[in-house]
């Protein structure tokens, strides 16, 4: 068996109870998501489509959650602003929900931890 | 009364391997990590089909092709309930996998993988980096996989003609078609194209929190 040194466990355990930052996450999360639907309608709007059909049909329904958004260039600035918003919120909630989480576990063991070294003499 | 906190205490775990420690870490992880996909797969099922009941514009279409292959999953408060159901169970295995693929090789990258803080109460506080290729890798195999067994569930039931959202995918995956061959065509663009967002996303949290923690 591989025994480990005691730095090298205190890692282990460090990675598996370290907390995101949040604030970075959230931050990427929008980048991400923003220039994802950035993308996707800037494709469609290049790639055009054959005359007497709109362009990107069924991804103009996003319209229906993102009042303004079109499948143009100016809907694509607008389409990333608002996919920014929406991944940076579900980004938001991914780690603060894993941030909870592991703040919970971590008062579970403590409070453990403290029970057992407690003598009732 | 002495107290004496367990947490500083190196004795206590003598004995213990880097595979029992990591194992039981990893199953941790990958509880909450798979608990909270399957919330979010669930709440996002439920809410696309509570839309399309409450509105004609949105969803109808989606619901229908989701709904072929999760048995019960329609346009209504019962099907919006198999479908977060549904939603959960799938978004739970997901995130599992996924997490599990992200963490194959974390005892060669651990030094990589956190910021250490000052430590309090006898912990050692951190943040947690990302490694990109591991999380691409992971998140890309997954969204392959799915893309290859959902459309070849389609060929197999021989609904591949009656699905037009299907096809509206070849609009952004080059060389994806509703067949076999597509769906392996597909799946690498998929792969790749989610690969390379794992990647950007990475980097910019990386950098973030690197940046965050100097400042």
């Amino acid at each position: 068996m591989d025994e480990l040194p005691a730095d090298r466990r205190e890692m282990i355990v460090t990675w598996a109870f370290a907390r995101l930052d949040v604030a970075a996450f959230v931050i990427a999360s929008a980048a991400i998501a923003a220039a994802f639907l950035g993308v996707l309608t800037l494709g469609l709007v290049i790639k055009g489509a054959p005359a007497g059909m709109p362009v990107g049909p069924h991804l103009a329904q996003l319209a229906v959650f993102f009042p303004g958004y079109t499948v143009t260039y100016v809907g694509a600035i607008v389409g990333a602003a608002y996919a920014g918003a929406f991944g940076g919120a579900l980004g938001f909630v991914l780690a603060a929900v894993w941030n909870f989480a592991h703040s919970l576990v971590l008062a579970v063991i403590r409070v453990q931890a403290s029970l057992a070294t407690y003598s009732i003499d | 009364m002495e107290r004496v906190s367990p947490i500083d205490d190196g004795t206590e775990l003598d004995g213990i391997s880097a595979r029992d420690l990591l194992s039981s870490t990893l199953r941790f992880n990958t509880l909450i990590f798979g608990v909270i996909l399957g919330v979010f797969a669930g709440a996002s099922l439920l809410a696309l089909a509570l839309i399309a009941s409450a509105t004609d514009r949105f969803g109808h279409l989606a619901v229908v092709l989701i709904g072929v292959f999760l048995p019960g999953y329609s346009a209504d408060g019962q099907g919006a309930l198999i479908g977060f159901l549904w939603g959960f169970v799938f978004g739970a295995a997901l995130g599992g996998v996924i997490y599990r693929i992200n963490s194959l090789r974390v005892l060669s990258q651990l030094e990589q993988l956190v910021v250490a803080q000052p430590p309090a109460d006898g912990f050692r506080g951190a943040v947690l980096r990302l490694h990109g290729p591991s999380l691409g890798t992971a998140i890309g195999a997954v969204g392959a996989v799915g893309l290859i067994a959902t459309t070849n569930l389609l060929v197999a039931r021989g609904t591949a003609g009656a699905s037009p959202r299907a096809r509206l995918l070849a609009e952004v995956l080059p060389g994806y078609s509703v067949s076999p061959v597509g769906s392996i065509i597909g799946a690498i663009g998929l792969f790749v194209v989610l690969y390379l967002f794992c990647q950007a996303f990475v980097a910019i949290y990386n950098s973030l929190a690197g940046w965050r923690k100097r400042g």
